[in-house]
C-alpha cells in the first residue's frame, strides 16, 4: 500500500517493524560468528555468554579445515569427520541437482510440448509423489537400498534427493515451458532443426531464468537433507555435514566454537546463494506455489 | 521435415522415461510396500504375518494415533497462526516504499534459504538452559530471572518448536504475500480512496479480500509441510517432553527406528498419506474453482 505516504505514529510503528525484522534475521548469525571465534570459557557454563568476541581467532575454522591441531581425541575425529561430510555434503547435492535438472527439465518438455502415451497419468504420478512425506518412504527404501546393498554410500543418498528434487524441477519447468511460445521453435524447425535440436538451441537458452531458479532450489534442498542423510548412513563415509553436526550437539567433550564453526560454514553457501539469486529464488518459489 | 525426426511419440516417452521410472521406484513402490507392510505384524526382525488392519487398531486402541495427531495439529495451528500474521504484518511493512527494501527483502530469504537441520542445531545451542544466548537476551532484556530450561515443560516445548519453525519458515508466507499485494492493482486502492475510505478500513475492505486466494494457498502449502516435519523434532526435543511434541512424522520414525515395530510404523504412516492427500484434494478443488 505504497500509495500514500506513511507519515507521524504510524511512520514510527512502520521503521520499528522493519527494525525487528532486520533484527530477527541478523542477531542469530551473530551469536553463532562469535560462538565461532570465542574460547569456550566465555560462552560455556554462563548463564549470560559473551555478546562481543573475547580473545577472537579463527583458531576453530583452522582446525575444522585440518589446519591446526584439534586438542584432545573426541575432538580431533570430530574435526576429521567434519571434513569428510563436508566432501560428502558436495558430492552428494551436486549429483542430485545435476541429475534432477536433466531428467526433469526432458520430462517438462516432454510434458509441455509432445504427445506421448500415458502423459497425464505420468503428470498425476509427479505430482502425487510430492505428496509423500519423506517419513513414509524411510522404511521400504531402507528396506530396498538393505537388499541392494548399498547402504551407507552415497548412492541411495543421490537416488532420493533427486526423486524430490526432480518432481519440483519437472512441475516448476513445465510451467516454464507452457509460458514461453512455441513459436520460435517451429520456425526452427522449418529451418531443418531436429525437435530435439529445437529444444536444445531454441527452448533451453530462452529458459535460462527458470533453470538457474530450480537449480539453486535443488541445490539448497539437497544441501540439507536430513532424515535420509541420517536413516541410509552409519558411518563417516557417507554421512553428510548436517548429520554430523546433529552429532556435535550431543557431545559435551566438544567445544562449541568448533560445532560454531562447523555451522557457519555449513550456513554459508546457501547465505551467498539466497542473496545473490534472490530474484531467481522467489520466481521460482512463487510460481511452484501460487500456480499450483 | 518430419521424414527424418524421430516420432514425437517415441521422443516423449523417451523424455518421461527416467523421470517416470525414477518416481516408480521411489515413490509408487514404497507407498505400496507400506500399505504391505502395515498389514503385517513385525516386531524386531521376525514378521509373524498378516494381521489384517489390527496395527491400525492397535495404534488407536492405545491412544497413541490420537496423542500424535493431537500434537501435530497443535503444532500445525501454532505455526500456521503465527506465520500468517506475522507474515502478513511483514508483507505489508515491505510493500511500501522505503529506504533499503530491497535489502530488507534479499534479507527476508536467508532465513528460508539455510536448512531446517541446521536451523534446529543453531537454535537448540541458542535455547540451552544453562548458556544459550536466547535465555541471556531474556535475562538482559530482564523479561526473565531465573534459569528458564523450554524443553522440560511440555507447553514451552512446542511454543519453542513453533518459535524456531517460523523464524524460518515465515519468508514463504512473506514472499507469497508481497507476490499476492503486488499483483493489486492500484486503481483498487485509488477508488477505495475516493471513496474516502482510510488505512485500516483499506486493509479489510480492499487488501484482505483481494488477497484471499494467496493466503489460501499459502495456508495450504504452509499445512502439508508441518504435517510432514521431522528434522526440527528430532534435533530440538525428539518429541518430549512426554507427548507434548510427539507429532505424526516423528512418532512413525520412533515406532519404525527405535521400536523397530515396522507394522504399526507403516500403518502410521500410511494415515499420513491419508491425510495429505485429503488437504491435497481439498486445494486442487479450491485451484479449480478459482479458475
Amino acid at each position: 500500500m505504497g500509495h500514500r505516504a506513511l507519515t507521524g505514529w504510524m511512520k514510527v510503528v512502520h521503521r520499528l517493524i522493519i527494525l525487528g525484522v532486520v533484527l530477527a534475521v541478523v542477531v542469530p548469525f551473530y551469536w553463532m560468528a562469535v560462538m565461532s571465534v570465542t574460547p569456550q570459557r566465555y560462552v560455556a557454563g554462563r548463564t549470560i555468554p559473551t555478546m562481543v568476541p573475547r580473545e577472537p581467532s579463527l583458531v576453530a575454522y583452522a582446525q575444522i579445515f585440518g589446519l591446526a591441531e584439534v586438542p584432545g581425541a573426541t575432538g580431533r575425529s570430530a574435526a576429521q569427520m567434519y571434513r569428510r561430510s563436508l566432501l560428502n555434503s558436495i558430492v552428494v547435492a551436486a549429483s542430485a541437482t545435476f541429475l534432477a535438472l536433466v531428467f526433469g527439465t526432458a520430462a517438462a518438455y516432454a510434458l509441455a510440448r509432445l504427445n506421448f502415451p500415458g502423459k497425464n497419468a505420468a503428470y498425476v504420478l509427479i505430482l502425487g509423489s510430492r505428496l509423500l512425506a519423506q517419513i513414509t518412504l524411510a522404511v521400504p527404501m531402507f528396506i530396498i537400498f538393505h537388499r541392494m546393498g548399498i547402504l551407507d554410500t552415497y548412492l541411495p543418498l543421490i537416488i532420493m534427493n533427486t526423486s524430490f528434487c526432480m518432481a519440483w524441477v519437472t512441475l516448476i519447468m513445465k510451467n516454464y515451458f507452457d509460458m514461453i511460445d512455441s513459436e520460435m521453435e517451429d520456425a526452427a524447425r522449418i529451418d531443418g532443426c531436429s525437435r530435439l535440436g529445437a529444444f536444445w538451441r531454441v527452448l533451453l537458452p530462452m529458459a535460462t531464468p527458470g533453470l538457474i531458479s530450480v537449480m539453486l532450489i535443488s541445490f539448497l534442498f539437497a544441501w540439507g537433507e536430513f532424515l535420509y542423510a541420517l536413516l541410509f548412513t552409519s558411518t563417516a563415509a557417507a554421512r553428510t555435514m548436517p548429520v554430523v553436526l546433529s552429532m556435535f550437539l550431543g557431545q559435551f567433550a566438544i567445544e562449541y566454537r568448533l560445532l560454531a564453526a562447523g555451522l557457519v560454514i555449513g550456513v554459508l553457501p546457501p547465505v551467498l546463494l539466497a542473496l545473490m539469486f534472490q530474484r531467481f529464488i522467489i520466481s521460482g518459489l512463487t510460481q511452484g506455489g501460487v500456480k499450483g | 521435415m518430419k521424414t527424418t525426426d524421430i516420432s514425437e511419440r517415441k521422443l516423449g516417452s523417451l523424455m518421461m522415461a527416467p523421470t517416470f521410472l525414477l518416481i516408480l521406484f521411489t515413490a509408487v513402490i514404497p507407498i505400496l510396500y507400506v500399505l504391505f507392510l502395515s498389514t503385517q505384524d513385525i516386531r524386531g526382525i521376525m514378521n509373524r504375518g498378516f494381521v489384517g488392519i489390527r496395527n491400525y487398531t492397535d495404534i488407536i486402541e492405545a491412544g497413541r494415533l490420537q496423542a500424535a495427531l493431537g500434537a501435530t495439529l497443535y503444532y500445525a495451528f501454532g505455526t500456521i497462526v503465527v506465520q500468517m500474521v506475522v507474515g502478513m504484518i511483514v508483507a505489508l511493512a515491505l510493500n511500501v516504499k522505503f529506504w533499503g527494501r530491497g535489502f530488507v527483502r534479499a534479507l527476508i530469504l536467508v532465513p528460508w534459504a539455510i536448512p531446517t537441520s541446521l536451523v534446529a542445531i543453531m537454535w537448540s545451542r541458542f535455547l540451552s538452559a544453562t548458556d544459550g544466548y536466547f535465555n541471556a537476551a531474556l535475562r538482559l532484556l530482564g523479561l526473565v530471572r531465573s534459569e528458564l530450561n523450554w524443553f522440560l515443560d511440555p507447553f514451552l516445548a512446542i511454543t519453542m518448536v513453533v518459535m524456531v519453525d517460523s523464524w524460518k519458515f515465515t519468508s514463504i508466507t512473506v514472499m507469497i504475500f508481497i507476490a499476492g499485494l503486488q499483483a493489486i492493482p492500484d486503481s483498487v486502492y485509488e477508488a477505495a480512496l475516493v471513496d474516502g475510505a482510510n488505512r485500516w478500513q483499506q486493509f479489510w475492505h480492499v487488501t484482505l479480500p483481494m488477497m484471499k486466494p494467496v493466503v489460501l494457498v499459502a495456508l495450504i502449502m504452509r499445512t502439508i509441510f508441518v504435517f510432514h516435519m521431522f528434522d526440527l523434532i528430532f534435533i530440538l526435543t525428539k518429541g518430549g517432553p512426554g507427548d507434548s511434541t510427539r507429532v505424526l512424522s516423528y512418532y512413525i520414525y520412533q515406532e519404525s527406528f527405535i521400536f523397530l515395530r515396522h507394522g504399526r510404523g507403516a500403518a502410521a504412516a500410511f494415515i499420513l498419506f491419508l491425510i495429505t492427500a485429503l488437504i491435497t484434494v481439498a486445494y486442487i478443488r479450491f485451484l479449480r474453482e478459482r479458475k
